[in-house]
């Protein structure tokens, strides 16, 4: 863009600082081009402007007016009573995808960042087959869910294959339970979880200079001081925005609800509740409505926590090196 | 952002001069092999849970690919006998040719779930990141009035946290005439080029000097031909990256094709709904759809794997 304006083919500000000492012929070809470049930028970007007005803009502005509406479009209220009613039922369907959601929150930022960090720690470590466990641990995340969900659901059932290991499980299985159903789906998670965070942390512990390692290896440093007094420090900028991200979506993850169980047996997270009331539910039924304040309640209690989280994780100073 | 996306092999420095390359060979040394006492200890323990960890990563992926070769009947015998993890009598290949068949969702076959999986990647995925060039290109390379505004804005929707506008979605796309329509993708497209790939192109072209574009102006191109023929074709290292990790994830997504597209089930979408109406006796033949659906990605992954894993991680930040 710098470069643009040094060669005079920006706006019509440098056009103009230029007209009077620019020739004739070379002054019509130059508002030539800035016709053809405003065709150009104007017909370029015509379409995605107007898809993100209509799909984006139109959508989420939309999502908040059914919020208000009864299936018939009046104005109403109704729908917030709904959930609220909804939410504070025992047993009800929003509370616990509420607590469910809560929990993967918990399961993701507690214990699978702190520990896919580690992961990553001992891959950047070089740990003898490194380059394998590092392919293995990504296949995760590319193999598709529904061929990993079943091969999981298979290995847990009363006849699958840990079964005739002589692993116990109850005869109705482990996802048919609802004491045991979110547990099961947790570890899943927890199972097959780490890609992302082990390949984010293993880029962010590369930029690391090696010099560092070499000081701490001379002064007797041991591996886990080195992870926990500097490496941790030294990546925090990048750990800091997995963890907002993750915040941003806290009430958007939903855990592979839909093929393990969908939805039974108390597993339902908010995500998932929003997915199927939109994919079983119909406009008239009202569905719909209620799911739209659902996300706009949700939407307007997400936003303010993360502006707060990402106040607080810039208040810890990132190490410069 | 070229140093995030020219991601090193962890633990190797990429730097010129012999004193770095003599001071890297100490690093890498110091990190992969030089270990003694408590830290070999660990590293043993490190080494022994991640090989019991892998090995439960794959069993269960070679356990489908054996059971997708046992005839129907032989497996249920086994589910009954609870020894699934006894080898196929006989290795029945025809499993996988009976998939195309017997592996059908509201009149859609396997065939045509593919097909549909693979209009999803080449036609929405394509135009959308077709699009994530052009904004990419044009807000990085041309000023014009309100385009500090739009760049905001692309940004700060990108940090909205909306959530259950999926039904605003449905109803807008009925009311369009475009629900459950194929050509849909060409109207929704567009609204995809704001993302985070958005960013990324936009970090790239910013990198690509003007010089290319001013050499072509003198010899007569039009903005058009500048960016289709000298700054698309600039980009595409950087675009087919990320079409490969689009194409995977559109691949492995279930939900958008049932939320907007029900009547044409991709194969994840399709191989779920067809789950549920399973017997013990179609297990093999479905499994044998699931290795055929795995194996496209899996080859995608070996032909590409440095580039997918460089740039899988591409929103890592210095630190």
């Amino acid at each position: 863009m710098i470069a643009e304006e040094e060669h005079g083919l920006s706006g019509p500000e440098t056009s103009a600082r230029e007209k009077p000492t620019v020739p004739k012929k070379r002054l019509r070809g130059t508002k030539r081009r800035d016709i053809g470049r405003t065709v150009f930028i104007v017909s370029m970007l015509a379409i995605p402007i107007v898809s993100w007005l209509v799909f984006w803009l139109y959508t989420n502005s939309s999502m908040i007016i059914m919020a208000f509406q009864s299936p018939m479009g009046e104005w109403t209220f109704q729908n917030f009573v709904t959930f609220w009613h909804e939410l504070t039922a025992p047993k009800s369907d929003i509370g616990i995808s509420l607590r469910n959601t809560f929990l993967y929150f918990g399961l993701n930022n507690l214990i699978m960042l702190p520990l896919g960090t580690l992961v990553a720690y001992f891959i950047y470590k070089k740990v003898w087959g490194y380059k394998f466990f590092r392919v293995a641990i990504f296949l995760t995340s590319i193999i598709p869910g529904v061929v990993m969900i079943t091969c999981f659901k298979e290995m847990i059932k009363p006849w699958g294959p840990l079964a005739s290991l002589g692993v116990p499980f109850p005869e109705t299985g482990l996802l048919a339970n609802n004491a045991t159903a979110t547990p099961m789906v947790m570890f899943y998670c927890f199972w097959t979880g780490y890609a992302s965070t082990m390949l984010l942390m293993c880029g962010a512990m590369s930029r690391i200079p090696t010099e560092v390692f070499e000081a701490l290896k001379l002064d007797g440093c041991g591996p886990f001081r080195e992870f926990t007094s500097f490496v941790v420090p030294l990546i925090w900028p990048t750990l800091s925005m997995q963890i907002i991200f993750n915040l941003t979506g806290l009430f958007n993850s939903s855990g592979p609800i839909l093929l393990m169980t969908g939805g039974a047996y108390e597993t339902s997270t908010l995500n998932y509740w929003i997915f199927i009331n939109t994919y079983r539910g119909t406009a008239a039924s009202g569905a719909y409505n209620t799911v739209s304040a659902t996300g706009l309640v949700f939407t307007v209690v997400a936003l303010p926590l993360i502006l707060l989280v990402r106040w607080l994780t810039e208040k810890v100073e990132a190490v410069e090196y | 952002m070229e140093e995030i996306l020219n991601e090193r092999d962890p633990g190797v420095e990429e730097t010129a001069g012999s004193a770095k390359q003599h001071q890297n060979r100490r690093g890498k040394g110091h990190l992969s092999t030089r270990r003694t006492g408590g830290e070999l200890v660990i590293f043993i323990i490190v080494f022994i849970l991640f090989t019991v960890y892998a090995i439960s990563l794959i069993m269960p992926l070679l356990w489908m690919l054996m059971n997708s070769f046992k005839d129907g009947t032989e497996y249920a015998i086994d589910v009954v006998m609870a020894d699934t993890l006894r080898l196929p009598t006989k290795w029945k290949f025809s499993n996988y040719v009976e998939v195309f068949s017997r592996i059908v969702y509201n009149d859609v076959t396997f065939f045509g779930m593919m097909l549909n999986s693979l209009y999803y990647i080449f036609i929405e995925q394509g135009l959308r990141l077709f699009f994530v060039a052009v904004t990419g290109y044009i807000l990085s390379k041309y000023t014009f009035k309100g385009r500090n505004a739009i760049y905001a804005i692309a940004i700060f929707a990108m940090t909205l946290p909306i959530i259950g506008n999926t039904a605003a979605g449905v109803s807008l796309r009925a009311s369009l005439g475009i629900y459950d329509n194929l050509l849909a993708v060409f109207f929704t497209a567009g609204s995809g080029a704001w993302g985070f790939e958005f960013l990324l192109m936009y970090a790239f072209f910013k990198s690509v000097p003007w010089d290319y574009a001013e050499a072509a102006f003198i010899d007569g191109a039009n903005h058009y031909e500048v960016f289709f023929r000298i700054m698309l074709p600039m980009g595409m290292p950087m675009l087919s990256t990320l079409f490969i990790l689009a194409a995977i994830g559109s691949w492995n997504d279930y939900t958008s094709p049932m939320l907007y597209f029900p009547s044409f089930p991709n194969l994840a979408m399709g191989l779920y709904q067809v789950s549920g109406e399973l017997t013990r006796g179609d297990m093999s033949v479905y499994y044998a759809a699931l290795v055929i659906t795995t194996l496209p990605v899996l080859i995608v992954f070996t032909l590409f794997s440095d580039k997918i894993m460089k740039n899988y991680s591409v929103g890592g930040l210095k630190g």
